[in-house]
């Protein structure tokens, strides 16, 4: 496996890839815009093609349709040859400086308040703060123009999610609400008040169409959602399923359980604790040792779950439980974070990325293009963290 | 001056601590972890130290309570990998107690440092910005 960790060097508190272009936000919360094509040039200017390759692939583009005929074109033997031999050169990891000038900075989408978290969805921008959750508007097409931004929530919010045509943000204490999405171009402006439905949610993730709520409990809430196919807009072509409302379903303790239970004999006083999810994956630690679980979440039927058969044959503890700070979902596997090290854990085993300790970790497990891609911000960088196995 | 063993109680030690206050270790945060409280990894003598730190640094978040951490977080106070300590000086006058804190989501927010306390942390050089991000984030 080949590894390529791209690094800017600068104050960052956090960073999204989105639609062509590198969003980073400093410490003062100010928003900047990159072009990812003008990072391309750079890279191809000072490293050359092989490493541009790399990069196009593992950071810019790899989702199913690049990935196709990339895998095509590194089944030539000279290619991946060429690939590997530049893996081997470098120990394994290929590292590169980034030095982009930033197309603007974006008033709109920067804020005054301390930045917990961003989510970017159907070109709605979500800036969960310290002291309320911000919705704004982010064009592609011209990234650095100003929009304007509307306060969508006045609590602490730690996490925000959107997907199907709805935004839930965790409060922490002060609950988890659930927005739905307003898709006139023309007068995008929130017209929907966030409704509170569920007591507490420090951090959210999707499984499936149903969302996970992690609590202060050894388990998340698994929140069923419920909806409708709709045109999302006017002149959209396709319906899209949007959601109204959720529903919790209080089953995952025992489904969770009973798939656990196969494997080993419970202990008195041992309770199972799920350190994160990757999409359908759950992450269990349990008695020292981690397995993942597949839920199957699907629309009206039971919730069902099995031991991953890929991930639990070859999966070893990176380090003690109560060491896991937290973990992320890439499409890959998992990507665990520690007081001093970020780990990545695919179906081939575990991975170090990063040696250091981490201000924030980001994935896009929901992005087209940075399926894989891992982004980690340390006290003076932003490090993006690809790979790809040649 | 460090801190000067008062009195071993059943359910506790008191100290005389640095700064002249009185310190109580609580026997049940000490012992095997278990989930209702928090457990010092630390011994008795440590502990109270970390509060006489904590208080010659005026770690005080304007409630009664002092705060505590290492530098850049790099010490672990509690059996579960906690790295803070909360010090709570609000039951009676100058008699304190406190415990390991773990600042990660899920905790509640009576439990993790304020804002402000990060703040001081991070301009007395105390920590780094990685660190001020995990405890403001709720991720130490």
């Amino acid at each position: 496996m080949i590894h390529l960790d791209a690094v800017l060097r600068a104050d960052v508190r956090d960073a999204w890839l989105y639609k062509g272009v590198l969003l980073v936000w400093d410490r003062q919360n100010r928003a900047f815009v990159y072009s990812l094509d003008d990072i391309q040039a750079q890279i191809l200017r000072d490293y050359g093609p092989e490493v541009a390759a790399l990069a196009n692939y593992c950071l810019w583009r790899n989702d199913w349709r690049t990935a196709n005929s990339t895998q095509t074109l590194v089944s030539v033997p000279a290619i991946r040859k060429a690939l590997r031999d530049l893996g081997a050169s470098a120990g394994g990891t290929i590292s590169v400086e980034l030095k982009p000038q930033p197309l603007a900075i974006v008033g709109s989408l920067s804020t005054e308040k301390h930045l917990l978290d961003v989510q970017i969805y159907a070109n709605r921008v979500y800036l969960a703060t310290t002291e309320a959750l911000f919705e704004s508007y982010i064009k592609p097409e011209h990234p650095a123009d100003e929009r304007e931004t509307w306060p969508l929530l006045e609590h602490r919010v730690a996490d925000v999610e959107a997907r199907h045509g709805a935004v839930f943000a965790a409060a922490e204490e002060d609950g988890l609400w659930l927005s739905t999405i307003n898709f006139d171009e023309d007068a995008w402006r929130p017209v929907h008040q966030p409704e509170r439905v569920g007591e507490e949610a420090h951090r959210l993730s999707w499984t499936h169409r149903s969302l996970l709520a992690y609590t202060s409990q050894p388990l998340p809430d698994l929140l069923r959602t419920q909806g409708h196919d709709v045109r999302p807009h006017g002149n959209a072509r396709f319906t899209a399923f949007a959601i109204e409302s959720v529903e919790q379903d209080t089953s995952l303790g025992d489904v969770v359980s009973s798939t656990l239970a196969d494997r080993r004999a419970r202990m008195p006083d041992d309770v199972p604790v799920a350190l994160g999810n990757s999409n359908y994956r759950l992450l269990m630690a349990w008695q020292e040792d981690w397995q993942v679980i597949d839920l199957r979440a699907f629309s009206g039927q039971a919730l069902k779950a099995k031991p991953d058969q890929g991930f639990n044959s070859t999966l070893q503890p990176p380090v003690p439980s109560n060491a896991v700070l937290q973990t992320y979902g890439v499409q890959s596997g998992f990507v665990v974070e520690t007081f001093d090290s970020v780990h990545l854990i695919t179906a081939s085993g575990v991975q170090l990325l990063l040696n250091e300790q981490a201000a924030r970790v980001r994935t896009y497990p929901d992005s087209v293009r940075h399926k894989d891609v891992v982004s980690v911000m340390t006290d003076d960088a932003l490090h993006l963290l690809g790979h790809w196995n040649v | 001056m460090a801190c000067e063993i008062v009195e071993v109680r059943n359910d506790m030690t008191e100290f005389k601590a640095c700064t002249g206050s009185t310190y109580l270790s609580l026997n049940y945060h000490h012992g095997a972890p278990d989930r209702h409280k928090t457990k010092w990894a630390l011994a008795r003598e440590e502990e109270c130290g970390v509060f006489c730190h904590a208080q010659e640094q005026d770690w005080d978040d304007g409630d009664e309570n002092l705060w505590s951490i290492g530098q850049n977080g790099s010490l672990i106070y509690g059996k579960t990998q906690e790295r803070m300590a909360f010090f709570d000086g609000s039951n009676a006058s100058d008699t304190w107690h406190g415990f390991p804190v773990s600042g990660r989501s899920g905790t509640s927010n009576r439990r993790r440092p304020p804002q402000t306390i990060a703040q001081r942390w991070l301009n007395q050089g105390h920590i780094n910005k990685a660190t001020y991000e995990r405890i403001v984030s709720g991720r130490l």
